[in-house]
């Protein structure tokens, strides 16, 4: 018989912590747009995780995580006025390196960060987890506890919210 | 509408290929697509998990959930309970010695008490005292309204809390009479300490002192308290003042013809018998008495008549 994990046991622990941390970390990062916030929550997360070991399922552990996250970044009141930042854009041809096309690329940045601003964060979450961790709707939809519809609801309104938004900036 | 599901399914990457013709036929999936990418593109803070994992360890929190662990999900909740008794324990034990008893004598007549140390208060008409039945171990204290003869039990400092003064003694018998403004103590044995107008005076036996309004200093000649035996008794006090008390008693109406009220008188009368008191209090100053009707007395000095 195998003998039962719990996640009270060290090694276990950590392994559910290398599993888990970056992607909470975009989570809470998504959310909150800020580097050292996010950091905090992730840190915040596991350590309820320990404390409640007993508790919690090694199973149930990533369920745990993100709604415990969740539930303390709904905690934190001040939000600071932060952006997110995005890569240049890869070239494909000579032609994009051109002055306009960084220009034009540096716009649009500007454009879509005032987007996902004009955004609901539970929205822009929804949108995040999508399209940057590449998350399924049906794992968005076990983080928020929603159906897999309404999950899929969710990202498509915020991707058609954005174009609107660009498009009228 | 069929374009709108191609682009749901496209955005959880589950797009069939002839779901993508129609998207890429649609002038507005451009635009999308460029958000699509621009998006992933996104800065994301790197979690370094090495110093994550160390970083918590060092956190007080995390190493005191980890040292008590086991015994922690049995014993806390199990002191916790312990302590809850013991404070309940404690609090009622407060509250309870903290209760007072309060007792008030009838108007019409006197009541006598025993303290849990066996030491005696005889309530006078209407008095009333309260003290703490449950505590009395610990605070032998009575406060005190009207007056009451104290035969305390040898022991620990016993207290007589009165508004214009307290009165401490270790063992002995006294009687305290408030009333108003009014303090007297007597002692009839013993030695008994009173703190009265910032003021402490030691009223050794057969001393009765009037501590408020004024500090005044009297003889007392019985062992008890005359109101015990229903008497009353006077150290030299003007007629008129005897009389009126005569009158209080039992509620007659008393008149004097041809005599000095200011005559002074030292005795005691009963409050058992009309006659009787009238005797008593008529007879050593050579007076006389008639009743003229059923309440009704006139006094008078018979020589003179």
């Amino acid at each position: 018989m195998e003998k039962q994990t719990n996640i009270c046991q060290e090694q276990a622990f950590n392994k559910v912590y290398k599993a888990q941390a970056q992607s909470l970390r975009n989570f809470m990062f998504f959310k909150t747009k800020d580097t050292d916030a996010s950091y905090d929550l992730v840190q915040e997360a596991f350590l309820k995780l320990w404390q409640n070991c007993a508790k919690v399922t090694p199973e149930k552990a990533k369920s745990y995580l993100f709604t415990t996250a969740n539930n303390l970044f709904l905690n934190t009141v001040a939000h600071k006025k932060v952006q997110f930042k995005f890569t240049q854009g890869v070239k494909k041809s000579q032609d994009n390196n051109s002055p306009e096309f960084l220009l034009e690329e540096k716009e649009f940045g500007q454009k879509l960060q005032k987007a996902l601003d004009s955004l609901t964060q539970l929205q822009r979450t929804a949108f995040l987890l999508s399209r940057v961790e590449g998350k399924k709707y049906r794992e968005i939809a076990a983080i928020y506890n929603i159906s897999e519809k309404a999950a899929g609801k969710r990202v498509l309104d915020a991707l058609e919210k954005l174009r609107e938004t660009i498009d009228n900036l | 509408m069929e374009t709108k599901q191609a682009l749901e399914k496209w955005l959880n990457n589950e797009a069939t290929p002839a779901e993508m013709q129609v998207l890429t036929a649609w002038p507005e999936f451009d635009s999308y697509k460029k958000i699509d990418t621009h998006t992933k593109r996104m800065v994301l803070p790197e979690h370094d998990i090495t110093s994550g994992i160390k970083a918590l360890r060092d956190t007080p929190l995390f190493n005191k959930a980890q040292k008590q662990k086991r015994p922690k999900i049995v014993t806390l909740p199990m002191l916790l309970k312990i302590a809850a008794i013991f404070v309940l324990l404690a609090g009622s034990t407060v509250f309870v010695t903290t209760l007072p008893t309060n007792i008030q004598a009838p108007i019409t007549s006197i009541q006598t008490i025993e303290l849990p140390d066996s030491s005696k208060i005889t309530l006078k008409e209407n008095a009333r005292i309260s003290y703490k039945k449950y505590g009395w171990p610990f605070n032998r204290e009575v406060t005190l309204e009207g007056e009451a003869y104290f035969e305390v039990a040898k022991g620990k400092t016993f207290t007589v809390r009165t508004p214009s003064g307290n009165v401490s003694v270790l063992g002995t018998s006294f009687n305290v009479k408030t009333e108003n403004d009014i303090l007297i103590v007597s002692c009839f044995e013993g030695l008994v300490s009173v703190n009265a107008n910032g003021m402490n005076t030691l009223v050794t036996p057969g001393d009765s002192f009037s501590f408020a309004p004024m500090l005044v200093n009297n003889k007392i000649y019985t062992s008890k308290p005359s109101w015990i035996f229903n008497e009353s008794s006077f150290v030299d006090i003007p007629l008129d003042a005897v009389l009126m008390e005569i009158e209080k008693h039992y509620k007659v109406t008393l008149t004097t013809k041809n005599i000095d009220v200011t005559l002074r008188y030292t005795g005691s009368f009963t409050h058992t018998n009309l006659d009787q008191a009238l005797q008593t209090v008529t007879l050593p100053l050579n007076l006389s008495f008639s009743k003229d009707s059923k309440n009704e007395v006139q006094i008078y000095d018979p020589k003179k008549q």
